[in-house]
């Protein structure tokens, strides 16, 4: 399960800009700050691992092809859990649904 | 030896900024000598062991008397204290000594304030018009005057909405009943007219800044209010970097043309925009946080006073934080009743050679 958590228990602000590299600033493979909204967030090490692949210029398309081999999980489970990281994302304006929709794959 | 007056001088519940002003300055000049001007024998300051504490203290009188009542006390105090420079640390003083400058000038006391106008257009009741002139969001507010305008323009909002004082005090009001109290509350302590305003519910940023009235922006640090306290007050905050809203700062600075301190305060709602729900005159209550990451503000202020060489501000990091700690100080109730008495209270903490102990001024 790849899911975001709030650390400090406050609702989350939502900004509109796409993750971006100088953004996010990771503190091992629990805990994730964006320097911009100043929202800090308690993550999953699958969760670090797919905003780490995000900054890095990775499309949405391929994480779930990249979680599959990385936590040798069955595509269904991986594309589901990418999904559901993807709406939390897009939840939390971390990831604007326009490029959600640009960079997903037909299926 | 150079003195600063500051005002605002208590951190209790809802802090004034002077003590931390106090304490930001003595970072770099650590000899300076600091003058209070106090409303009240109990500003918390008064008491502390550290940097804020000044080196002596004075009663004034309150900022609603008028700016000849406090000319008047302060060349009283001039006959047996030197100020170079007051930096006024309450909103609703500016006005007052904004009024006195050109007479402060004459007696060799510098300010670093903005123009009337400026101070007037980002006053709560301008706020909307300011905001809209400039296409910045900012909370839906109407003026009113009286308590029944404020029930039909409160309904046209839509409850919840906050009930403000012109200078300072917010209630929340669910009901016209608590919009009534709220109402009475605030017109019975500050007067009319008073502000109803939506509420609007969002992550909470504050900028501390310094503006060089000619348009620019001196310094600035960036927060996101991290716990807030039942009054929406700061009780910690982290440094943001967000190039939307330190362009919005820039823009408020550039059409004020801001002359000295500035805390600005936005909201942000998902998926829209910063609103703009408040500008203060003054330094906020944390300034001493950026101070203490190299963006000394009031010492930036106090340089261009002085016409000294500047030292270089740097840009706060983003991930800086602070947390606000309360403590109890110890205190006996002959400080207070020296001050109360007197009107004064001078202390030689080893940084002033010329300011006599209170004692033997008292026995002459």
């Amino acid at each position: 399960m790849v899911r975001l958590k709030r650390s400090d228990g406050l609702r989350p602000s939502l900004q509109k800009k796409e993750t971006k590299k100088s953004q996010l600033r990771f503190y091992g493979d629990e805990f994730v700050f964006n320097t911009v909204s100043g929202l800090f967030y308690r993550i999953s090490p699958t969760t670090a691992f797919l905003l780490r692949m995000l900054e890095d210029g990775v499309e949405t398309a391929d994480l779930p092809g990249l979680l599959q081999s990385r936590y040798k999980l069955s595509a269904a489970s991986a594309s589901h859990d990418v999904a559901l990281f993807l709406n939390d994302l897009t939840a939390l304006q971390l990831l604007s649904p326009a490029r959600l929709q640009s960079t997903r794959r037909p299926s | 030896m150079t003195s600063v007056a500051l005002t605002g001088l208590h951190r209790g519940e809802n802090p004034q900024p002077g003590a931390a002003v106090a304490a930001s300055l003595r970072r770099r000049f650590p000899n300076l000598r600091i003058i209070g001007l106090c409303y009240d024998p109990l500003e918390s300051a008064l008491y502390s062991n550290d940097g804020s504490r000044p080196d002596a203290a004075y009663l004034i009188p309150y900022p609603g008397v008028g700016p000849r009542a406090v000319l008047e006390r302060l060349d009283e105090i001039l006959k047996r204290e030197k100020l170079d420079f007051i930096i006024p640390c309450l909103d609703s003083e500016i006005g007052n000594f904004i009024e006195l400058e050109p007479e402060l000038r004459t007696r060799g006391i510098s300010c670093m304030l903005p123009s009337k106008d400026a101070l007037e257009a980002r006053s709560k009741v301008k706020l909307p018009e300011f905001c809209r002139k400039l296409e910045i969001l900012t909370p839906r507010t109407a003026v009113v005057a009286d308590a029944s305008t404020l029930a039909l323009r409160a309904q046209e909002i839509g409850y919840p909405v906050y009930v403000k004082g012109r200078f300072y005090e917010a209630h929340l009001a669910t009901s016209p009943q608590e919009l009534w109290e709220a109402y009475n509350k605030i017109v019975s302590v500050w007067g009319g007219p008073v502000l109803v305003q939506e509420t609007v519910v969002g992550e909470e940023y504050d900028i501390v800044g310094l503006g060089d009235g000619k348009g620019g922006l001196i310094g600035s640090c960036s927060i996101r209010k991290m716990l807030r306290t039942s009054a929406g007050k700061g009780f910690a905050g982290i440094v943001v970097d967000d190039p939307a809203l330190n362009d919005l700062v820039r823009r408020v600075i550039a059409a004020l043309r801001w002359a000295g301190p500035f805390e600005l305060e936005f909201i942000k709602v998902p998926n829209r925009p910063h609103a703009l729900f408040e500008m203060n005159p003054r330094f906020p209550a944390w300034v001493d946080f950026p101070s203490q990451i190299d963006c000394n503000l009031p010492v930036r202020l106090l340089e261009g006073l002085l016409h000294h060489k500047p030292e270089p501000l740097r840009h706060s990091t983003p991930g800086q934080m602070f947390i606000r700690h309360s403590i109890d100080l110890v205190a006996d109730i002959g400080d207070v009743a020296r001050f109360v008495t007197t009107g004064q209270r001078i202390e030689d903490l080893g940084r002033s050679a010329d300011s006599a102990p209170l004692e033997s001024e008292l026995a002459t």
